[in-house]
């Protein structure tokens, strides 16, 4: 039996059209892709400080009393940079000049960062924001300078306070908790400042809320409803 | 408008003892001898004697809710780092 077959014609036509569709595919595939920033661009998040001194940011507890990064302005911060789209634990959203170290929640110092690229990451610049903020306490370094100095390029700042060579690669899993689905996120009523967990009665239901993580509520000032949440 | 639940904890129940407006700021005193210090993008302007119920936000916006029922509304010069809050001994209290 013969398999039937169409005109060359026609079937030159589907390859043009199947090879235009794969190309179309692939570019949007390749123009689709998230840019992941080591550094902060100076021009949209030069860094932003609080008016603090030493003595205020090295008393415990002093990064809490300060820490409020709203959705609007993380999901700002996002797309300043051009981050559509990302997987939960992709990215953080950091202060260029941590909080510990007086830098403010200003859209000037916030900045998605990736968790992700090698070996610079987030955690990396951790490493340097705890080494930086020891040394500031100790009164080794001034606030200014450090301040400065990591705004302007915290990979050298590293390499000049933590050390030379960048660290052997290292990237930490996100946190499953973070990577499961939004049902594991918290529903904050935020006119009366209580959260409720999901399957609670009002999750997700009060007239006005948002959702975030656990974390960010409890960062936020935000308590569980009843005590519990549930 | 979101409740600001943290500087909300921090001032309610605090009586403006006295306001300093100066362009681009406002200087709140209170009667326990705690400031808030707010810079604005507008004009604003706050009673003195009013005691705080509650603060609220959305984006630039915040507003100061009080126990009689007046309200103070200001315009955030930069939202995240406009608000300053010290104690009388001036430590930092809410800074945001």
């Amino acid at each position: 039996m013969l398999a039937r077959r169409f005109h060359p014609a026609l079937e030159n036509s589907a390859m043009y059209i199947l090879q235009a569709l794969a190309f179309l595919f692939l570019t949007q595939a390749v123009l689709g892709e998230q840019p992941t920033p080591i550094l902060p661009d100076p021009k949209l998040t030069p860094g932003d400080t609080f008016d603090v001194t030493a003595q205020d940011v090295c008393v415990p507890g002093y990064a809490k009393k300060v820490r409020a990064v709203p959705a609007w302005l993380k999901r700002q911060a996002y797309a300043e940079y051009g981050i559509t789209r990302y997987k939960t634990g992709d990215y953080e959203v950091d202060h260029l000049i941590p909080l510990s170290l007086g830098g403010s929640n200003s859209i000037r110092n916030l900045w998605p960062q990736s968790t992700k690229t090698s070996p610079w990451n987030s955690y990396v610049k951790d490493a340097l924001e705890r080494k930086l903020h020891k040394l500031v306490c100790a009164g080794q370094l001034d606030l200014k300078t450090a301040q400065s100095d990591i705004a302007s390029n915290w990979i050298e700042a590293y390499q000049k306070y933590v050390a030379k060579s960048p660290p052997a690669p290292r990237v930490r899993e996100a946190n499953p908790a973070r990577t499961t689905s939004t049902a594991s996120e918290i529903w904050v009523n935020t006119r009366s400042g209580k959260y409720w967990k999901p399957g609670s009665r009002f999750y997700g239901k009060t007239k006005q809320g948002e959702f975030m993580s656990e974390l960010e509520a409890l960062d936020g000032g935000y308590s569980p409803a009843g005590g519990t949440g549930q | 408008m979101r409740r600001n639940q943290k500087l909300t904890k921090v001032i309610a129940g605090r009586t403006i003892k006295a306001v300093t407006t100066e362009s681009g700021s406002v200087s709140v005193l209170f009667d326990d001898q705690s400031s808030m210090t707010i810079k604005t993008a507008g004009a604003a302007a706050v009673s003195p004697r009013s005691k705080v119920k509650s603060v609220h936000e959305a984006k630039a916006d915040f507003k100061i809710e009080f126990e009689d029922g007046s309200s103070a509304t200001f315009c955030l010069a930069d939202p995240g780092s406009s608000v300053a809050v010290r104690d009388k001994n001036n430590a930092v209290e809410y800074l945001g």
